[in-house]
């Protein structure tokens, strides 16, 4: 893992460790030239120290006093104010000793920062994108204006972008900075498009979405398909095309073995096709005479059903898409409404 | 064995009082505690709770106190002898399967006294069966406590069984002790008939609080050793 | 007094919260209880004074005097009436009320049941039903230990008082989880009797039918033969089949199959009025037949069939109460959830769709102080703690209205 960290505010005047070693290092030098021996008289007596000791502390004060010459130039650089085109015209590798602000970039581990920018080797290796900053990339925003055209001010809702442009192509171009100019991934075509803008019946609706499959996604009504297996994203495109007019058109068919469809394959639970119907059915146009037959499943002529039945339906088809407690209660108004004969007393909660 | 504790806590508790040096205490009593001595021990039911005087309260504000015991709790129900019994029971630290056995066993003795009470049809009658299981045990117990106990002493190359009085403490670890092992005593595996540890001790339960059974027969053989070893009783001075 | 005041708030945070917790309740319960007692008066007043002469009974607030379940309606709720001895025996001998509820039962000497929410939706669902029309399904449901075997005995005891020929199956997996013995069956090859199930079902039937039965005369519709020599003539007594059936295991399975056609065949002809309590029903669409010694048999059980048949809506003059249950489901450690759909499966719901769902829910606030003072009466809450609001507040929190668990924690107490 790595972490490349910006703060918000860059310390000002904030000087690494590294500077500071080499401050100690200058100051050790400049302590050490007392204990020179050529610089004592030769005709001093020169006495044998077995331990030395340190005569000239109070001098060393000052030469602690001392400061280092400061080679970087980021330290004298503002990050707010700098001129940032001039620090860093065009795409190269990480320099510490240019960029005025702590970067770190690391493996982090537990208690410890990420390393900083000297010597950073991982921070050399990623690409930087120091040379376009978002002034840069406003500067050129405005220095190519002069050669596009307006965006049409009637599509000003995303409605109305939606009717007039239904469909909807995406696809990604690539720059490099390498020898080609070509990229594999640019030849990927998506194509996106929302169902309600085709026309589609109930038949053609389900075999659509069985043709299509985890392409198309219920919640947005949106269909997907991307395309990639041509060289060209001009193939690409056409083979989108072909795709979701081959679809279209085959949803509308009818082949011959699709009345042999049984419920068990159908896509969502219809109340009437079912049992329940059926039950339901035989219940309300039950008489004395139908005695003794084990089971009978009539069906219901849509004009003889009841507001009731239909409630019940609903009911049942809610129970069977997601079971849950609201959905029994509301089965059990709807069914007693219909299974008995005088109401029952409905008790307080 | 445990007097002989108690007599090395007491002499150290003298020592330290003369003044030995707190180490050698430490030297001497090994203690396995989390805490260290200065840790009192908390009071955590709310009955108790309600009994400290205002001064106790005081005395306990500044000082560090222990945490509860995952066995103390402040339920309306909770019962310190009970814990001991499940305590008792226990074997290798499955806590919770003792307490299952034990309440097994309290509500058997609570089913055969409720139903006795039931059936019996007259007031007198009805005032005369204990039906509350925890005071059944309460009362057991009580009856199982015996009052004086053997310590062996060896006298010119002889063990005697010298009869000493014991506290209260050692009274009750002695009962539950009984309590427990005569009801472990059971017919080999072979020709188990379904009677359970938990059958077992309910009747032990019962027996005992009517002052029968095999733990208070222990309890009365003990005191008939006393009394036949009470000749040897200066033995525990001299 | 101060620092006492918060020394109790440092010691026991806990407590004053759980106390604090239950004052609520309290308050819920007394005013329930008063109301209660004020109820008293009114439906049991006229039975009361003309029973007792000398001295009247005070009843208190969480009984009813009122036996007859027939006539119990909403001023009884969450009250306990007594099942009358010998009914109880004719209904329970032979299973009925959940096992650690017989138990409780013979300790106390008395078969108590409360009157609940459910069983008065039940009463008032069968009530309003139409008897000429096709039987109606209904079918209990809920968490286990919140009542609903309970509530299905209620239901048996009232049709016992109405007079309703009853088929009350106790438990579904006394046959299909945990049967004694499985044969293959001679009839229907390729699935298994339990034949000695089956003639304890037939048992329990001519015991709890025992009054219709010797009253009605009820004959076999057609001849039956199931031996060379065992044959059963047209216009015998019906009592020979059961008899036949209890005598000739073997034949059990096949037995409750034609007596409970026969049953659908008198209740059309306007016979009897048929009741069918059956507990545990999703039990019967177990995909398989497990015995005793925890065997599993990859077969299904002939004795499911004749109380499939039964619950279907082919037949008149009956209705029909059944009870999902989690602890009935094939493989009950698994079963997450206890609505009707998950429990039944597809196939069990398109069996008995239409069918009128009544949740039994936990118990609410009224219930458990009816219970408490229940068990604090029948002796089976003696720690002078349970007998204290706050040891009340204690068992209320910790069941969480499940009456199960309520009756388990109060077992040692």
């Amino acid at each position: 893992m790595s972490l490349l960290s910006f703060p918000k505010m860059p310390l000002k005047g904030f000087k690494p460790v590294r500077v500071q070693l080499v401050f100690n290092h200058v100051a050790r030098l400049a302590s050490s030239k007392s204990y020179d021996p050529k610089s004592h008289d030769e005709s001093e007596f020169r006495q044998l120290e077995i331990r030395p000791v340190r005569r000239d502390r109070k001098t060393s004060s000052k030469a602690r006093m001392m400061m280092p010459r400061d080679y970087k130039r980021t330290n004298n650089i503002d990050p707010d104010k700098a001129d940032w085109k001039s620090i860093w015209p065009g795409p190269r590798s990480f320099d510490p000793n240019s960029i005025p602000i702590p970067v770190r970039q690391g493996r982090l581990k537990p208690y410890r920062r990420a390393f900083d920018k000297y010597a950073n080797m991982e921070l050399m290796k990623i690409p930087s994108f120091f040379h376009i900053p978002p002034t840069t990339i406003k500067a050129q925003c405005e220095a190519i204006k002069s050669f596009c055209t307006p965006f049409p001010n009637q599509l000003n809702s995303k409605e109305k972008c939606e009717e007039h442009f239904p469909l909807t192509v995406i696809t990604n171009d690539y720059l490099h900075s390498a020898p080609t100019i070509r990229d594999p991934l640019a030849r990927i075509v998506t194509i996106k498009l929302k169902l309600k803008n085709i026309p589609l019946d109930e038949h053609a609706r389900d075999k659509f979405m069985r043709l299509v499959r985890d392409r198309y996604d219920d919640k947005t009504d949106t269909l997907t398909i991307v395309t990639d297996r041509c060289p060209l994203r001009k193939q690409n495109y056409d083979y989108a095309q072909y795709l979701l007019t081959a679809c279209f058109f085959e949803s509308w068919t009818v082949e011959d073995w699709e009345s042999e469809k049984t419920e068990a394959d159908m896509e969502k639970y219809i109340w009437e096709n079912n049992i329940s119907a059926k039950a339901l059915a035989s219940i309300v146009k039950w008489s004395p005479d139908k005695l003794g037959k084990s089971i009978f499943h009539d069906t219901l002529p849509a004009d003889e059903l009841k507001p009731e039945h239909l409630v019940l339906g609903a009911a049942v088809k809610k129970v069977i898409e997601g079971e849950t407690e609201e959905g029994i209660e509301e089965y059990k108004k709807a069914a007693m409404e219909v299974l008995l004969s005088k109401k029952a007393v409905g008790l307080k909660a | 064995m445990p007097l002989m504790r108690l007599q090395v806590c007491a002499s150290l508790s003298t020592l330290y009082n003369v003044g030995i040096h707190n180490s050698l205490r430490v030297l001497l009593v090994k203690s396995y505690s989390v805490y260290p001595p200065t840790f009192i021990k908390p009071v955590y039911h709310p009955e108790e709770i309600k009994k400290l005087s205002a001064e106790e309260f005081r005395v306990r504000l500044h000082k560090n106190v222990r945490a509860a015991e995952s066995n103390q709790n402040a339920s309306v129900f909770h019962d310190p002898l009970y814990e001991k019994l499940v305590n008792h029971v226990m074997k290798g630290g499955k806590k919770l399967l003792a307490r299952q056995i034990i309440e097994e066993a309290f509500l058997k003795v609570k089913s055969t006294q409720v139903r006795k009470y039931h059936l019996a049809k007259d007031e007198e009658n009805r005032k005369n069966i204990l039906t509350d299981p925890r005071e059944i045990f309460h009362k057991a117990l009580q009856n199982c406590k015996p009052v004086l106990d053997v310590t062996p002493v060896k006298r010119g190359g002889v063990v005697y069984k010298v009869p000493v009085a014991i506290n209260d403490r050692r009274a009750t670890s002695l009962a539950f002790k009984w309590l427990v092992a005569t009801s472990r005593e059971h017919e080999p595996r072979r020709q188990h008939t379904g009677e359970y540890f938990s059958d077992r001790l309910a009747k032990e339960l019962l027996d005992a609080s009517e002052n029968t059974g095999k733990t208070v027969k222990k309890k009365i053989e003990l005191h008939k050793l006393c009394e036949a070893n009470k000749a040897y009783a200066h033995y525990r001075w001299t | 007094m101060a620092l006492r005041i918060l020394h109790n708030e440092l010691f026991s945070h806990h407590v004053g919260v759980m106390q604090r917790l239950l004052s609520s309740e309290r308050v819920l319960s007394s005013a329930a209880r008063t109301a209660a007692a004020l109820d008293t008066s009114n439906p049991d007043g006229g039975e009361a004074s003309n029973k007792k002469t000398a001295q009247p009974k005070i009843v208190a607030s969480f009984r009813t005097q009122e036996s007859n379940p027939t006539k119990h309606k909403e001023s009884h709720l969450s009250r306990y009436y007594t099942v009358p001895g010998d009914i109880s025996k004719t209904l329970f001998q032979y299973g009925g009320l959940p096992k650690a509820y017989e138990k409780l039962c013979h300790i106390f000497t008395e078969t108590a049941i409360m009157v609940r929410k459910p069983y008065l939706e039940v009463t008032n669902c069968i009530e309003s039903v139409d008897f000429s029309k096709p039987a109606v399904r209904i079918v209990l449901y809920g968490k286990p230990g919140h009542g609903k075997s309970m509530t299905l005995a209620h239901v048996v005891h009232y049709g016992y008082s109405a007079g309703f020929m009853l088929v009350h199956v106790p438990w579904v997996n006394t046959f299909m989880r945990r049967c004694k013995d499985a044969s293959p069956s001679e009839s229907k090859p390729g699935m298994m009797d339990v034949p000695i199930d089956a003639a304890a079902w037939l048992v329990q039937f001519r015991t709890q039918n025992q009054h219709l039965l010797k009253t009605l005369n009820l004959k076999t519709s057609k001849p039956y033969q199931y031996g060379p020599r065992d044959i059963i003539e047209q216009g015998e007594p019906i009592d020979a089949l059961i008899e036949f059936g209890i005598g000739r295991a073997k034949y059990a399975c096949d037995v409750v199959e034609a007596l409970l056609r026969e049953i659908k065949g008198f209740s059309n002809s306007g016979l009897v009025k048929t009741m069918v309590v059956i507990d545990g029903f999703n039990g019967l669409f177990a995909p398989n037949l497990k015995t005793q010694r925890r065997k599993i048999l990859e077969a299904k059980c002939t004795l499911a069939l004749p109380f499939l048949e039964i619950t279907q809506f082919d037949w008149c003059n009956g209705v029909v109460i059944l009870s999902v249950d989690q602890l009935a489901h094939h493989d009950m450690f698994k079963a997450e959830s206890n609505l009707p759909l998950y429990l039944l499966g597809k196939e069990g719901w398109e069996h008995i769709d239409p069918f009128i769902p009544i949740m039994v829910d936990k118990y609410d606030t009224a219930e458990m102080n009816s219970s408490l003072d229940f068990y604090i009466d029948r002796r089976w809450i003696q720690h002078p703690g349970g007998q204290t609001e706050a040891g009340r507040a204690e068992l209320r929190s910790l069941c969480a209205g499940n009456g199960f668990e309520l009756m388990n924690l109060c077992a040692p107490l």
